[in-house]
């Protein structure tokens, strides 16, 4: 990878939903953050708008920043968003398998309630499927048939596919998705239509499903491959924009994306599928490289910001995924680094239940606009940032360093009469009511993620960011007895500085559906016990070993591409099994990448059978099945990029006064109590107070009650615990 | 010390409530991801539940809510039955049920409970259920067509006891996987509700440790009143009165159809409370179209959660609002020698469709119109049994069966393929998902034109499955419906219900060598295969051997439309004929849109006149009520039928089945004679509208200050509204093939009774009924009638 020169900077851009964050790294690993409101109509201007603050920070122009970045790295919206908002995307059509033309309108009748959340699609009148993406007139289905053991059962009608292609021209597409059924298993069918399109309309782009996604489940894979060629205009468009205004302000190195499946590739090969929803990861990564740098196995991350509440994990073998991820209502068959959204976050409403009087928290928000009652800006319903007002743990005059002041008795009258009035309570009680409830609600989220996936969060460290993470975070970490909870001083850009630790990646997936129906098992411990590679039928194994063979293969490909030899690559597998009958798959780490003897299958079955004991339960094994392995992974990893580096820092040895700007009265459950304020960006290594205490940054408010302390650590992370014996009260 | 409710802290309530259904929904999708059952699995019917240590119902996780009060009743069974005091209740026992006379909808749904100690004391119960597909009935794949009682249903465990003190009985285990034909879905799925009822024990102790034992109690009980609180303040808005609809099946014994009737009645209270009673209804059936009370209940509440409750929390508060009034011996409360395994999705699910109908009309009364959503078909399973491609032994479904269409909502058209009715969260498993498990090639799944109900908002378009057999040795068939001969839901205020259903098959058709160009892959394709033998099966059909090769076709029905179709956006029409949702055919002949040629756009003077023509037509062919009723006293007389519609006509005044069918018979010769019937008045000056009944019909004030109905759009006064304004209007019975074509219920069974303002023409009402039956009197409110 040509990353050569005499720069200095890595710089990394994260275009969210309401705001865009730049992270700018210096050789020392110092960290400058660039702000700037989203642009969705032009995301141009939002990206160089980060660029811009970031530059004014470091005090030199954004030409010098550019002239002197040697990697710079960009997350973005743009393919979500002409995914939601349907603008940009091109005319397109679908050729398919006949007899399936509707399977992505029947949805596989998940479409009135994927991706929405599950309370609101109770109400069966009120909920509808999207609009599609191709509607039903651009739809041709072609006579063809593979079975399920990949065999042709039907073959190909040539001419079949040139009408279509033909029609689908007449009806002015821009573009055709090629989707088969089985089409992972045996693709020579969607390959041959491929060529038969570019005969017939060289000019048109085609996407076929066992390049984008040779997974089972046609339609995940459909929706993978027609949204693969949808977002592909929008997303080259604006990659080839930005690198086009960048190389005039002085960058003329690679442009590299973010993929949601959390590594970086070069835009001009990236697949634009593998874009999609790439914004969040960030967190994630960032989580990940703070945990190593920890030394910890077990980490979640907290990210609260307006309207949800992000929750991910990240174990010793690292992260996990989502394997259909559901995006704009959509489900994908490309995994994304798995992240769960609660829907809980400063712009929470709160409420009262009609018939029961009782505080209702959501499920609406009240979004960026109109926003909280306090922002002014015609919200009238009471949030939880109203509530954060009400209790004097935000500054009204120091919200996003003061450049948004926030109206307290806006707050006061919405939530009196929201809540209050009709509780018989007063305001603040009231408040601290929601606060206590919306942080309670978060904690018993954090619970449930983690129990489902069998970790314990006395062995996590529990990291907190996002706008209002760490203003929430004693009381949402209150009772789990997490390891240790770390607020990153760089709270709200955490995602962007999370990004820019990320390394180019790749990963390949496709489903040899590998069926063992006998194996031989212990009875007792219900275990497998593979001797010999006898009754495993022989060409399904073959089928494994050319997959995985072929993923490889396709991996070294793609990262020479990226400039990276073979020798460099780290190769890791990954298998989706389940026991012969179930429907269900669970992931596991495979120890081996072929199955060329009985000891490589018993390690396999091995792995497979520890993670479902860990996952559910012991005794819930059932080896009388035999097994399924149903779809692989291959992932390369390039050796790592540059990193920021978080140096140790001495201690400061100025005391925490140097950081006080001052006092105030704010409640907490004990009552209002005198609370010391201090300024975020003054304090360093060694700074440690007892709670009450509040920590103002220049985006973000960290909340110390009196049952915690605070200190700051050699990285320069904030860590709160609960308070020792012997702290002054 | 005990707390009382007054003393819990409200916020800590929220975060508890939060806390428990978080914990439900992990342990339910702990039975979803061991599950080996599809319909668990990929349908989502599974569920976990925590219950009152009498067996209310605190909160159920969501999946099928079928099941609200299901595995309540098994807790409360073993109560009734005092087995805490013999067999025992112990810390680490669990209990397991399939009984669908104690709870169970059919002996496929095993449902497994567990006493939940917390410091030696029995606090709760906690509990689950799982759909699995093969019980080791006389057929495969959990519904044996042939069943005439319940002995012919496969494994029966009354509440057993299964796990003692934390140790799985193997003996047990090993004799359930023993009597069934693939032991895998039994053992896997058990196993896996074991686990997750011990998942949900050590999250509960958990909750208590940190909130408290007296607490817990405590929150636990209000979770419970707040739902019942909340649910009769909703049912509230309602006005009080009795809605009613009436439904058919044709589901009898297999080869064996017979028509069957059920008439609900949903009564508002004005205490907030919802009765429900059949007055009109067919004695159990031959076969196993019948329903166990515990069932029909299920369906009942599960159904009015989607329509009315969405925002309550769903536990054992609703279920105390409700009471249920239903004859026993009949399709909808039978007795326990009966076969029933058709009772859940079937009949269960037909019974709802009729009360859906009746909350969308008491939704429409109260001004509630987001509520209103016309019914969902009942399901049609195709099953089969026999080897898979890979040499196992299998029985089980094609899930295709749960793609029904969408009834129409008011403004707006149902969804297609887009509506289970009772499982708001559904799901269809891939057509690869079905070639994976089963020896089969899946051709076609498509939707199926004009399948959905014809309204001026239509129903959800329905799909039909085409299937080859593939790779295997051997392989039985069959199917598990209804709606051949009739179409078993109604549409709503002029709207027509969907087309009826089909199970097609064509023996020796080794489809695969066929010409690609003959090779179908819908259900109007199939009707055209050239080769081999077409049979057209009744719906309900036993296993029959099928060979490679061979083709199966079903259709899976549309929704209800709602509306005069005349009264359909034309650019509505032109949009489903482009997506092939409708035919130009039925674009003219029933909603009356003329397109030009190249379906690029609606003629619209030519529609206009076209509408105006129909609507005219209708004034010439309809009826007086009055004489169509001295008709209907004539043919009751002289028994003038067809056969199908006569045997229901004896069937309902058998010995002393029906007192109120008998009723409805003596109204209908009065008005014949002139001695009953809407009186006619004058409309007071100024109108002054009192509330809009139907969207073609308010009730206004009459010059004497009584109540009258009137059309919406032209204003003719039917008579006072304290009789059925349909008795005021003009009447005509079509045969539904004139409409729907080759998938059209047979008129012999059925006929579309539609219902026509005199003044203007426009189509209130269609009833779907055979054409014995009384015309139906569908709102009486307390208002109005007392």
């Amino acid at each position: 990878m040509n990353q050569s020169g005499s720069a200095d900077y890595i710089v990394y851009l994260d275009t969210g939903g309401t705001f865009s964050d730049a992270v700018v790294v210096d050789p020392k690993g110092r960290f400058v953050s660039g702000k700037s409101a989203t642009t969705p109509d032009d995301l141009t201007r939002c990206f160089f708008g980060c660029i811009e603050d970031a530059a004014r920070k470091l005090g030199i122009s954004s030409t010098d920043l550019l002239t002197r970045t040697r990697i710079l790295g960009f997350g973005t919206t743009a393919g979500t968003n002409a995914l939601i908002t349907r603008v940009g995307g091109p005319r397109i059509g679908l050729i398919c398998s006949k007899g399936v033309e509707d399977t992505t309108l029947i949805m596989r009748m998940e479409g009135r309630w994927a991706g929405r959340p599950l309370q609101e699609t109770l109400h069966i009148a009120g909920t509808d499927k999207p609009e599609p993406l191709i509607p039903r007139d651009r739809i041709y289905g072609v006579t063809e048939r593979v079975d399920s053991k990949g065999r042709v059962a039907i073959p190909l009608e040539e001419t079949e596919v040139r009408q279509s292609v033909e029609a689908l021209r007449d009806a002015g597409v821009e573009g055709i998705a090629v989707c088969f059924l089985w089409s992972f298993l045996n693709d020579d069918h969607e390959h041959r239509a491929r060529e038969i399109i570019r005969e017939t309309a060289p000019e048109l782009p085609v996407s076929i499903s066992s390049e984008v996604a040779p997974v089972i489940r046609e339609y995940p894979r459909f929706m993978s491959t027609i949204i693969d060629l949808y977002i592909g205009r929008p997303v080259r468009k604006l990659f080839s924009t930005i690198g086009e205004r960048l190389a005039e302000n002085g960058y003329t190195k690679d442009l590299l994306v973010m993929q949601a499946s959390g590594g970086l590739s070069r835009s001009d090969v990236v697949r634009p599928i593998t874009t999609l929803h790439s914004g969040p990861v960030g967190g994630l990564l960032g989580v990940e490289y703070l945990k190593r740098l920890y030394g910890e196995d077990f980490a979640v991350g907290t990210d609260m910001g307006g309207t949800s509440f992000d929750l991910s994990l990240s174990k010793p073998t690292g992260w996990e995924y989502v394997k259909t991820p559901v995006v704009a209502r959509f489900t994908l068959a490309n995994p994304m680094l798995g992240i769960e959204a609660i829907g809980a976050g400063g712009g929470t409403i709160a409420g009262i239940d009609p018939t029961t009087k009782g505080l209702r928290l959501g499920p609406g928000s009240a979004g960026a606009v109109p926003g909280p009652a306090c922002y002014g800006k015609g919200g009238v319903a009471p949030t939880v940032t109203d509530a954060d007002l009400v209790l004097h743990r935000i500054d009204p005059d120091f919200f996003l360093d003061g450049q948004m002041p926030l109206d307290r008795d806006r707050a006061r009258a919405a939530i009196e009469e929201k809540v209050a009035k009709p509780m018989g309570l007063s305001t603040e009680e009231a408040a601290l009511g929601i606060s206590q409830s919306i942080d309670g609600v978060m904690q018993s989220a954090i619970r449930a993620f983690l129990s489902w996936k069998g970790v314990d969060p006395r062995q996590t460290v529990l990291f907190s960011f996002g706008g209002a993470g760490p203003t929430h975070c004693a009381g949402y970490s209150l009772g789990l007895d997490a390891k240790r909870v770390i607020i990153p001083p760089f709270a709200s850009t955490f995602s962007a500085f999370g990004a820019s630790t990320a390394d180019v990646t790749r990963r390949f997936e496709a489903s040899p559906y590998l069926v063992i129906p006998d194996l031989p098992y212990d009875i007792t411990r219900q275990r497998f016990d593979v001797q010999s590679l006898t009754g495993v039928p022989h060409e399904t194994l073959e089928r494994f070993n050319n997959t995985m063979e072929r993923l490889e293969e396709r991996a070294y490909g793609d990262m020479e591409q990226e400039g990276f030899g073979r020798e460099e690559l780290k190769i890791r597998y990954y298998l989706e099994t389940r026991y012969g009958g179930q429907l269900n798959e669970i992931t596991c780490r495979a120890p081996v990448g072929r199955i060329r003897g009985p000891a490589d299958l018993q390690a396999i079955l091995v792995a497979f059978e520890e993670e479902y004991v860990r996952l559910f339960h012991p005794g819930t094994q059932y080896p009388k099945g035999g097994v399924e392995i149903i779809t692989v992974t291959v992932e390369a990893a390039a050796p790592p990029v540059a990193k920021p580096i978080l140096e140790r820092q001495s201690r400061d040895p100025r005391g925490p006064e140097a950081a006080r700007k001052g006092k105030r009265k704010v409640l907490f459950p004990s009552g209002w109590l005198d609370t010391d304020i201090y300024a975020t960006d003054q304090i360093g290594h060694g700074f440690e107070t007892p709670g009450p205490a509040i920590l103002e940054g220049n985006d973000t408010t960290i909340v110390v009650p009196d049952t915690h302390r605070i200190t700051v650590d050699a990285y320069g992370n904030l860590i709160l615990e609960t308070r020792r014996q012997g702290d002054p009260t | 010390m005990t707390q009382t409710v007054k003393e819990l802290d409200p916020f800590t309530y929220e975060v508890f409530y939060n806390r428990l259904f978080n914990l439900l929904c992990e342990s339910r999708d702990v039975i979803r991801h061991l599950s080996a059952s599809a319909i668990s699995r990929e349908s989502g019917e599974t569920a976990e539940g925590v219950f009152l240590p009498d067996g209310e119902l605190v909160l159920l996780s969501p999946g099928l809510l079928l099941h609200l009060n299901t595995v309540a009743r098994v807790i409360r069974f073993m109560l009734g039955n005092r087995m805490g005091e013999d067999v025992g209740f112990e810390d680490g026992d669990q209990f397991i049920c399939n009984d669908a006379m104690v709870a169970s909808m059919h002996r496929m749904d095993m449902a497994v409970v567990a006493p939940f100690f917390y410091e030696g004391e029995l606090v709760s119960w906690v509990g689950n259920y799982s759909h699995v597909p093969e019980i080791g009935a006389t057929e495969p794949g959990g519904h044996p067509m042939i069943a005439t009682d319940c002995y012919h249903e496969g494994l029966l465990l009354t509440p057993i006891k299964l796990v003692e003190r934390g140790q799985v009985r193997r003996d047990l285990m090993e004799m359930m996987a023993r009597v069934v034909r693939d032991p895998r879905p039994i053992e896997i799925d058990t196993k896996a509700k074991i686990a997750a009822n011990e998942r949900t024990r050590r999250n509960l102790k958990l909750l208590i440790d940190e909130v408290g034992l007296d607490f817990y109690k405590e929150a636990c009980k209000k979770l419970i009143d707040d739902s019942e609180a909340q649910s009769r303040e909703v049912v509230k808005t309602r006005r009080p009165g009795k809605y009613r609809a009436r439904v058919f099946s044709d589901s009898d014994l297999p080869d064996r159809p017979g028509l069957r009737v059920m008439e609900t009645e949903l009564e508002v209270g004005s205490d907030g409370s919802l009765t429900l009673r059949a007055p009109v209804i067919s004695p159990q059936a031959a076969g196993s179209y019948n329903c166990p009370l515990p069932c029909l209940e299920g369906n009942v509440f599960c159904l009015t959660l989607s329509h009315l409750f969405y925002k309550t929390r769903w536990n054992g508060g609703v279920v105390r609002i409700y009471r249920t009034d239903i004859p026993y011996g009949s399709i909808l409360n039978c007795d326990e020698t009966a076969a029933v395994h058709y009772g859940t999705v079937g009949v269960g699910l037909h019974a709802s469709s009729a009360v859906s109908v009746a909350l969308s009309r008491a939704a429409f009364v109260a001004g509630e119109h987001q509520d209103i959503l016309v019914s969902s078909a009942p399901v049609n399973q195709l099953l089969y049994g026999g080897l898979d491609q890979f040499d196992r032994r299998c029985g089980k479904y094609v899930m295709d069966c749960v793609c029904t269409g969408g009834g129409a909502r008011y403004g707006k058209d149902g969804a297609d393929s887009g509506v289970h009715q009772v499982n708001p969260w559904i799901f269809c498993i891939d057509v690869e998902g079905t070639e994976a498990i089963g020896p089969l090639i899946q051709l076609g799944r498509r939707h199926v034109p004009d399948s959905g109900g014809f309204g001026a908002f239509r129903g959800g378009s329905g799909v039909s499955a085409v299937l080859t057999v593939h790779d295997t040795k051997r392989l039985t068939i069959g199917n598990m419906a209804q709606g051949r001969f009739v179409t078993p839901i109604q549409g709503m205020f002029g709207g027509y219900p969907p087309s009826a259903s089909r199970f097609l098959k064509v023996h020796d058709a080794d489809v695969l060598k066929a010409s690609p160009e003959d090779i179908p892959h819908d259900v109007f394709e199939f009707l055209e295969y050239p080769s081999g033998r077409l049979e057209d099966l009744y719906c309900g059909s036993k296993y029959i051997p099928i060979q490679e090769g061979d083709l199966v076709a079903t259709i899976y029905n549309g929704g209800g439309g709602l509306g005069d179709p005349l009264d359909r956006e034309p650019e509505n029409v032109l949009w489903d004929v482009r997506n092939n949702l409708t035919t130009n055919g039925t674009a003219r002949t029933v909603n009356g849109v003329v397109l030009n040629p190249d379906r690029t756009g609606v003629h619209s003077a030519e529609t206009e006149n076209l509408r105006s023509r129909m609507r005219s037509g209708r004034l010439e062919s309809g009826i007086p009520a009055a004489e169509f009723l001295s008709r209907q006293v004539e043919r009751r007389k002289n028994r003038d039928y067809p056969a199908p519609t006569l045997a229901l006509y004896d069937q309902l005044l058998g010995t002393g089945w029906s007192e109120a069918f008998r009723d409805q018979l003596a109204f209908e010769e009065r008005v014949a004679r002139g001695d009953a019937g809407p009186e006619p008045c004058e409309l007071r000056d100024p109108l002054r509208l009192e509330l809009p009944l139907t969207p073609h019909v308010n009730v206004m004030e009459d010059a004497l200050g009584r109540r009258a109905c009137v059309c919406a759009s032209c204003g003719h006064v039917y008579g006072l509204a304290v009789e059925n304004f349909k008795l005021g209007c003009l009447i005509n019975e079509r045969n539904p093939e004139e409409l729907q074509g080759p998938f059209a219920p047979h008129p012999d069974w059925l006929v579309y009774r539609e219902f026509y303002c005199p003044g203007c023409g426009v189509q209130v009402e269609v009833e779907s009924t055979p054409s014995c039956m009384p015309i139906l009197f569908d709102v009486e409110l307390d208002e109005l009638t007392q």
